[in-house]
């Protein structure tokens, strides 16, 4: 429609959701405004005139809405909006950025000013001179590819569908909580740069969590589900609500009676979600090229060189469809991509954004991120996971003699400086003469990861990824996912 | 600059106008700067200034919120209209009976806005962020690869329509540093993270020797085999971490009503040592999350939790306070790390600055009355299991004391233990109480505890 068209450029998305007084308010309210790709272009120039060697300019609307149901009664069902607009130039080395929720073409070029006058501060304190002129300047308008858009489906149906699955949690007296979530991401992205990209893109993400605690006596365990990824309302029709709050509800029914961990090195049969922490937390942040760059990662002088069994072989893939980290664009409006990072257990190189790709000299990789448009731009991962293997689970855990095999995770941390493995699985069970015997609860997996990539003897053919947040460090959050198969090695276990 | 008490006034009068009984605004806006080092060199500075306004609506028990950013007055509108479409289609929540009544605001709060904040502009913070290079990079081989130190000044207004009308203005300081020393498989990283409500008086250079010498620490590490049992001290920020992701679920008055906190049904139990006591006090001097008001307007008031190991009582925000007949002022949505965002989400059960006060023993003092101990200055990531207190955390930078002295650094290994049974075996608690920060996990309430030294942990290494 011509008129969502117009409204759409000035930045102003959910119009049919609007009455029509509604849209005549904010045509009135825009009226005289040039359409936003306009303003970040002015934007752009702005910045260059004032002595800016790079600058681009970022309009994000993000729209998100969730309903939490606890105890099956609704808890929260919110709205949430946040657009806003951020400015980066580049002077020599140095970087400045602004951003602001003002959409207006005056305080957008008063931030550009602003933005250079930063990066200036500092320009020639900087040890480096960064240039940015190789890169191939794009103009591509992509739409979030997804079969059913969430704001074309009525809300009843998403409250009905949490309803549900916190309803089946319910499984036996003993789950005194249930806890059920439904969430939607819809984003739009306008991207312009002094190189000419003008790029504008959607990313439409859902989401399904349910989470049980149970309790016998003074003792009370927990455990939880998820299901995620950049798939549109599809993905919630998919899933069966009653299957999935069941198995989270027996689940944490089982942990009352699970077993205290072992603790020590031992083999453990890691599933997806733990190898993916491998792939993501040690090996995935260290080969982030802005840590490379800085010889902050163990990996910086490692490429060509063995890291691991032959048996391993990890990716970095933007591209994966449907994946929670499966992005066009990134924030700096490179196009996504497979990298690969360790093949059969060689290392072969890195993720890069614009700057560390031009510091370099390859081209960037799409893992230039920011959380949003007031964060700055990091090296980030999208989907990272390690390739399937040749073997079977039921293999695996029969040429166990004594060991661990995990399942889900709880958590990971990473360590690109020293190479330390640390991660949390909500549970596990003991193998015991190749056989899955009792279950325990959560316990922590420690260790150098390259001592532990060595000792890989046994990789899966089943294959999965887990989507979530990462941060870099502690913040900067942005959506990833992490997984692959089941991979057997000998691994530090702790737990109390 | 967008008047957040007029358009509070304008919403709570706009709801009226459509029949709307009850309505609650938070607005706030915030100015923040951020300063990155990279490779000891200054990098990328970031200049923000934003608004928000988060609404919550009842019509009757039909309850809705919604959130926005403000570009201009018209966006809250936006945002009502969104909170009242969301109250009609959610179905009755039988708990829910009001916002909260006025009242007045009897606590002050000190040392929580610090001037020079709203006047240095990202330059400066750049310089100050350049001291703690020079700092670390004065020993021989240290570098400096990535550092930022982030500062912002906060205002926010909340009203409702019972005429609550209250507000509260903040500064904050983030400093986190990383260090390098050595080559790829001998190397060392020190790391620091300093939250402040002041830049004034903040000590960069000695942020920037600490960094250096954890460095050094780390690189001569060794990694440890097999296993030991043994006193253990716990530094202070880490211990507050472990609070907040433990004791902080187990209080609330959130999860004690939805039977998820492993103590509801403890109150008056003797649940730790005698000599613990631990505070929860929205009113601490220089406290993060410190004002004379919760994030929905309730007066702030300081109240012990634990005291004499004996669990006396829990925090509740307004809602769960309702359900259980309790005393509110624990509704937060302000983050510690940062206050952006703050006014996307409703109010939540949280805690305010999670406190054990000092005991009156030095860290030196711990160290030098173990014969044989373990000390741990920094995990990985301080995460305790909430339900059961059951805990194994890699430590990153820690040491084994022997003779009352440290003997060595070590590395690849795992404290296991239990912390809710490690409270009932605190051998000595420190005088170096420090502000921890939030817990990495979620960026709510922060924690103000010293060292401590437990009995029953277990060092676990490599075989």
């Amino acid at each position: 429609m011509i008129f969502q068209t117009l409204l759409s450029t000035n930045g102003v998305y959910m119009v049919n959701r609007r009455s029509p007084l509604w849209y005549i308010f904010t045509v009135l309210r825009y009226w005289g405004e040039i359409p936003m790709m306009e303003r970040l272009s002015k934007s752009v120039e702005k910045t260059m005139e004032m002595g800016a060697h790079f600058a681009d300019a970022r309009f994000e609307d993000r729209k998100t809405a969730t309903i939490l149901v606890v105890n099956d009664e609704l808890r929260d069902y919110q709205d949430l909006s946040n657009r806003g607009v951020g400015i980066r130039a580049l002077v020599g080395g140095s970087w400045g950025q602004t951003s602001t929720s003002r959409l207006d073409t005056e305080s957008l070029l008063e931030a550009a000013e602003r933005a250079v006058r930063i990066a200036k501060h500092s320009a020639e304190k900087v040890k480096k001179e960064v240039s940015l002129d190789s890169v191939k300047p794009t103009r591509k308008s992509i739409a979030a590819r997804v079969k059913k858009n969430p704001k074309d489906v009525d809300s009843e149906s998403k409250l009905s569908f949490t309803m549900d699955l916190s309803k089946s949690q319910k499984v036996d007296d003993r789950v005194v909580n249930t806890n059920s979530r439904y969430g939607e991401r819809i984003y739009d992205f306008l991207l312009v740069n002094s190189l000419g990209s003008e790029l504008e893109w959607e990313e439409i993400r859902t989401l399904a969590v349910a989470s049980s605690v149970a309790a016998e006596g003074n003792k009370r365990e927990f455990s939880y589900d998820v299901v995620d990824g950049t798939r549109g309302y599809e993905l919630i029709e998919e899933i069966d609500p009653n299957e999935m709050g069941e198995k989270v509800g027996s689940e944490s029914v089982e942990l009352l009676h699970a077993k205290r961990p072992p603790n020590g090195m031992m083999t453990v049969v890691a599933d997806p979600d733990i190898s993916g922490l491998l792939a993501h937390e040690v090996m995935g942040h260290a080969s982030e090229a802005d840590e490379v760059v800085k010889e902050r990662s163990f990996l910086t002088q490692m490429v060509g060189r063995k890291v691991g069994s032959d048996l391993i072989s990890m990716v970095d893939d933007g591209t994966y469809p449907g994946a929670n980290g499966t992005i066009p664009f990134d924030s700096e409006g490179t196009p996504s991509a497979h990298t690969q990072i360790i093949e059969k257990g060689v290392y072969r190189g890195f993720m890069h954004s614009l700057e560390t790709a031009s510091e370099m000299g390859v081209d960037p990789t799409g893992n230039g991120r920011a959380e949003d448009f007031s964060r700055r731009i990091w090296v980030r991962m999208t989907n990272t996971y390690f390739e399937e293997g040749s073997d079977n689970l039921d293999e695996m855990i029969g040429e166990t003699k004594e060991g661990v095999l995990t399942s889900k995770a709880m958590r990971g941390m990473e360590d690109p400086v020293g190479g330390g493995f640390e991660a949390v699985a909500l549970k596990g069970y003991i193998i015991k003469n190749g056989e899955v015997t009792d279950p325990i609860p959560s316990f922590t997996l420690t260790g150098s990861a390259l001592d532990i990539l060595n000792t890989v003897d046994m990789v899966s053919k089943e294959f999965k990824i887990s989507g979530g947040t990462c941060g870099k460090g502690e913040e900067d959050w942005v959506n990833v996912s992490s997984g692959g198969p089941f991979i057997r090695a000998k691994i530090v276990v702790g737990g109390a | 600059m967008i008047d957040l008490s007029s358009i509070n006034e304008r919403v709570i009068s706009r709801a009226s106008k459509e029949g709307i009984s009850a309505v609650e605004s938070f607005s706030a806006s915030w100015s923040s700067k951020s300063a990155y080092i990279e490779d000891s060199s200054p990098n990328f500075a970031i200049e923000n200034q934003q608004s928000g306004i988060g609404l919550k609506v009842a019509m009757g028990k039909k309850v809705g919120f919604a959130s926005s950013s403000l570009e201009k007055d018209e966006d809250a509108i936006s945002a009502l209209d969104a909170a009242i479409r969301i109250a009609k289609l959610s179905p009755e929540d039988s708990y829910f009976e009001s916002f909260p009544p006025t009242k007045g605001v009897t606590g002050t709060v000190e040392g929580v806005y610090d001037e020079s904040i709203p006047e240095s502009t990202s330059a400066d913070i750049m310089d100050k962020a350049m001291i703690v290079v020079r700092s670390a990079i004065a020993t021989k081989g240290v570098e400096v690869p990535k550092g930022m130190i982030r500062v912002q000044d906060y205002e926010f207004k909340i009203s409702n329509s019972n005429g609550l009308e209250n507000g509260h203005k903040g500064t904050l300081m983030f400093l986190a540093f990383s260090s390098k020393i050595g080559e790829a498989g001998k190397s060392g990283e020190g790391i620091e993270k300093v939250y402040s409500t002041h830049l004034k008086g903040m000590d960069f250079d000695s942020a920037g020797e600490k960094i250096s010498r954890r460095a050094l620490n780390t690189m001569n590490a060794t990694p440890f085999k097999g296993k030991l049992e043994a006193p253990t001290i716990i530094a202070n920020a880490e211990v507050g971490q472990m609070l907040l992701s433990s004791v902080a679920f187990a209080v609330s008055g959130e999860n004690v009503n939805k039977r998820r906190s492993p103590w509801a049904d403890k109150i008056g139990t003797q649940m730790f040592s005698e000599t613990l006591d631990i505070e929860d006090r929205p009113l601490l001097p220089g406290g993060m999350q410190s004002a004379p008001i919760d994030d929905e307007g309730t007066p702030s008031v300081d109240k012990t939790l634990i005291e004499k190991g004996v669990l006396k009582r829990f925090i509740y925000d307004h809602y769960n306070a309702g359900i259980a007949k309790g005393q509110g002022g624990n509704g937060f949505r302000r983050g510690v790390g940062t206050i952006e965002k703050s006014h996307v989400l409703p109010a939540r059960c949280s805690v305010s600055n999670l406190t054990i006060p000092p005991g009156n023993k030095s860290l030196d003092d711990m160290i030098s009355e173990l014969d044989k101990g373990i000390y741990v200055e920094k995990f990985a990531a301080p995460e305790v299991n909430p339900f059961s207190g059951a805990f194994g955390l890699e430590v990153r930078n820690a040491a084994l004391i022997e003779k009352g002295e440290i003997r060595e650094y070590v590395k690849f290994a795992l404290l296991t233990g239990n912390l809710y049974e490690g409270l009932g075996k605190v051998l000595m608690i420190g005088n170096d109480c420090s502000f921890g920060g939030p817990w990495i996990i979620s960026d709510s309430g922060d924690s103000y505890c010293p060292s401590v030294t437990f009995e029953g942990f277990q060092l676990v290494g490599q075989d």
